[in-house]
């Protein structure tokens, strides 16, 4: 499982990152190292679930000006400022949703799925790749996003708890059992 | 079922081509201009300015006379949407494309907002008691039910149990979002909603629909909590997380309970100039060989093996199973020859045996470590709520010694007066809500014995059979519906009921969505009725409008 660099900080990044907050609470103009060092991440965030790239850039650049706007509110409290733009990201994302009338996308990779299958001991034939899709469509928003964050953006359970605003466990139980039920899914030919 | 698409292998953008979109000073100028309001301006505050808030203020007081939807907060906005949140599953419009619009409430989480429908119900949201993710307005939905048509055209469940159905005293669904995401209500500053009924809600339950399994389930109104022991809304609150809480413990358990510790697979590794066979096997019958992977077949050498086998012709062999054995039998039509085997591995096939064994352990740890870390949570969460409970039912019971001490010293005053209001029964029914959903003050009626002799549902057109897939049945005296599916185990079209004496309209939805209707009246119990002839709606009004005509709902009440 790959590990997101810029989730897992070291102390001193992590000093850094707040005195750049406490410039960015105390004038909007200092928000850009900030905006710099996360705009890359919100946008894949965000393309990842839809499917238009000029409106996720729009949807991101709303993402930054929304956390601008909210800044004098974000303290910290363990939790990493990048899972505070995730909750703006994913707010902003369905208000995007609703007023442009776009649609929900999912995006796989054939090599995710075909880890998803070498898990369960599974061929990775095509044929059970296109399987597993239709079991995906058969998964809950809540399962798909459990699911998605895990398999196909390689998030840690913390990183989709802070996400989720569920307990790292919690996440960790939550995606065993999305992926238990697409397995059953798979298992029983329900697609 | 999730509603999106799904996209395989699209290509992932670069990052040096993100990179080259980043603008801040964009993003600056759009902050910019979301900042700093004119009427937050100092200087707007000077005598012009509040002239012109005074001239503002009018105008928008007329423009809003106009709109049906009564507002205190001048914050609130309303419009009607057709956009059904994501947790409504249980509510299927049965008419395609139609459902009943909600009026949405843009409302000031910090500031909370009093909110009045045009029917006279009124919803206190207490400041701070919406948890939303920003500060931003929190979209308040709220659509009402106060007749047939429209709980109908929502697809609003109106069964009870299985036997009966809801007679409605009137209906109120209420939901909250910010951008798409359902917001939190706190439950300590619980919103306050006094539903003006269409009849006495003394005679009616009330209920809350539980949108997990479409069942309705009682929810205590204010007057019943003040008449039992006038137990806060806080402590029914708490206990329902608590059993809630003890639900997913015993789900937890059942979890641990039932994982499955994966069994290293019996397999050897090869003896050199042991004879080997590859043998294609059904994985299906033997999962146990599927999860070693590529492997062959061993001859057991002590199992009196004869080499002499070989040299006949053999039209099949089969791989067999017997008290915990494997055996390969041959077969030629005359004669059949067994010989006892054993899965074995050599190289990377057992190097990969080994490490998707390992990978299978470390997932079931992995699993169970998790589940009971779920569990602890569960009932740590448990016994806080329980601590809470605690606290909050002593501090009530001191409430309660001290009010009754109070009432004994009054001789007259405000406590009798009060006691005295909550008798008097008018037409609204008070409660809170700490989770959105639809609420109803309903009272179940027992569904109508099926007609011993069933009637044929035909067209009156041609009078050919319909094949309707739902049927609904109104009773035009009460606000009740009784609905029919085809093949349904209950309340099936054929073991249709029709209940004497009542004025009624059968409404029916065909396969290809064509609704029919016809009205019937039965005045005795007995009366055979051979056939109801169904007429088709025609025209292009919407059903709601339709229905409410046919119902005689679009009349003004008396």
């Amino acid at each position: 499982m790959n590990v997101n660099p810029l989730y897992h900080h070291t102390p001193e990044r992590l000093k850094e990152e707040l005195v750049w907050i406490q410039r960015a609470k105390e004038s909007p103009e200092h928000f850009g190292p900030l905006y710099e060092k996360y705009h890359e991440c919100i946008f894949r965030y965000i393309y990842q679930r839809m499917d238009d790239q000029d409106l996720a850039f729009d949807v991101t650049s709303q993402v930054f000006v929304k956390a601008m706007k909210n800044i004098h509110r974000y303290e910290f409290r363990g939790v990493p400022f990048s899972s505070w733009l995730y909750r703006i990201a994913k707010s902003e994302l369905y208000q995007s949703f609703r007023e442009r009338k776009s649609e929900r996308y999912v995006n796989a990779d054939s090599i995710q799925l075909a880890e998803v299958l070498e898990e369960w001991d599974e061929e990775e034939m095509e044929v059970n790749k296109q399987k597993l899709l239709k079991c995906l469509r058969k998964l809950k928003d809540l399962d798909i996003q459990l699911l998605e964050m895990r398999y196909f953006e390689k998030r840690s359970y913390r990183e989709i708890g802070e996400i989720m605003e569920i307990t790292e466990n919690n996440a960790k139980v939550k995606t065993f059992r999305a992926l238990e039920r697409l397995k059953q899914y798979f298992n029983t030919n329900a697609a | 079922m999730g509603n999106f698409k799904l996209n395989l292998d699209r290509p992932h953008p670069d990052s040096e081509s993100i990179r080259d979109r980043q603008n801040f000073d964009d993003v600056l100028t759009k902050f910019k201009k979301t900042q700093v309001p004119i009427y937050k301006n100092p200087w707007f505050w000077g005598s012009a300015g509040l002239a012109s808030v005074g001239v503002a203020t009018m105008i928008s007081l007329n423009a809003f006379s106009n709109n049906p939807q009564k507002e205190t907060n001048d914050k609130i906005i309303t419009q009607n949407t057709l956009e059904l949140p994501p947790d409504t599953d249980c509510l299927r419009p049965p008419v395609e494309n139609e459902d009943v619009p909600f009026n949405t409430f843009v409302v000031d989480p910090k500031k909370g907002a009093h909110l009045e429908l045009e029917s006279g119900t009124t919803v206190d949201i207490p400041a701070n008691s919406l948890k939303a993710a920003t500060e931003e307005p929190v979209e308040v939905k709220i659509r009402e039910f106060r007749d047939k048509a429209s709980a109908f055209v929502a697809g609003i469940p109106m069964d009870y149990e299985e036997t009966n159905a809801f007679e409605s005293a009137g209906m109120i669904e209420i939901r909250g979002e910010q951008g798409g995401e359902v917001v939190g209500i706190d439950p300590k500053k619980a919103i306050e909603v006094s539903m003006n009924c269409t009849q006495n809600p003394a005679d009616f339950a009330f209920w809350k629909l539980d949108e997990k399994n479409g069942k309705w389930e009682e929810h205590p109104t204010k007057n019943q909590l003040a008449a039992s022991e006038g137990q806060p809304q806080e402590v029914h609150a708490l206990k329902k997380e608590i059993k809630k809480d003890e639900q997913e413990i015993k789900e937890i358990k059942q979890e641990i309970s039932t994982l499955k510790k994966p069994l290293p697979q019996e397999y050897k590794v090869h003896t050199p100039g042991h004879q080997r066979f590859d043998l294609d096997f059904d994985a299906a019958v033997y999962p146990e060989l599927k999860a070693l992977g590529d492997l062959t077949f061993e001859v057991v050498p002590e199992s009196g093996y004869d080499r002499n086998f070989t040299q006949k012709n053999w039209h099949n062999v089969e791989l067999d199973k017997k008290a915990g054995k494997y055996f390969m039998e041959f077969s030629n039509g005359n004669e059949v020859f067994e010989i006892e085997v054993r899965p074995v591995l050599e190289n990377e096939n057992l190097k990969k045996a080994e490490s998707r064994f390992n990978k299978a352990i470390d997932n079931y740890r992995d699993t169970k470590v998790a589940l009971e870390q779920a569990k602890k949570e569960a009932e740590e969460k448990k016994r806080q709520h329980e601590l809470e409970l605690k606290r909050l039912m002593e501090k009530h019971t001191d409430l309660q010694l001290s009010s009754k001490m109070e009432e004994e010293n009054l001789t007259s005053g405000s406590i009798r007066m009060k006691k005295q209001r909550l008798d008097v029964l008018d037409a609204t029914v008070d409660f809170q809500v700490t989770r959105w959903g639809l609420f109803n003050s309903d009272r179940p009626i027992a569904y109508p014995e099926p007609l011993a002799m069933q009637p044929a549902l035909i067209w009156k057109s041609n009078q050919r059979v319909t094949d309707f897939k739902e049927v609904y049945v109104f009773d035009m005296t009460k606000n009740a519906r009784f609905s029919y599916f085809r093949n349904a185990p209950t309340q099936s079209i054929d073991q249709l009921g029709l209940s004497k004496g009542s004025e009624l309209f059968i409404l029916g939805i065909d396969s290809a969505g064509n609704l029919g209707y016809c009205q019937l009246k039965r005045e005795r119990k007995g009366e055979a009725i051979r056939d109801l002839a169904f007429e088709k709606k025609s025209g292009t009004e919407n059903t709601k409008d339709w229905l409410k005509r046919m119902l005689h709902e679009d009349e003004p009440a008396s």
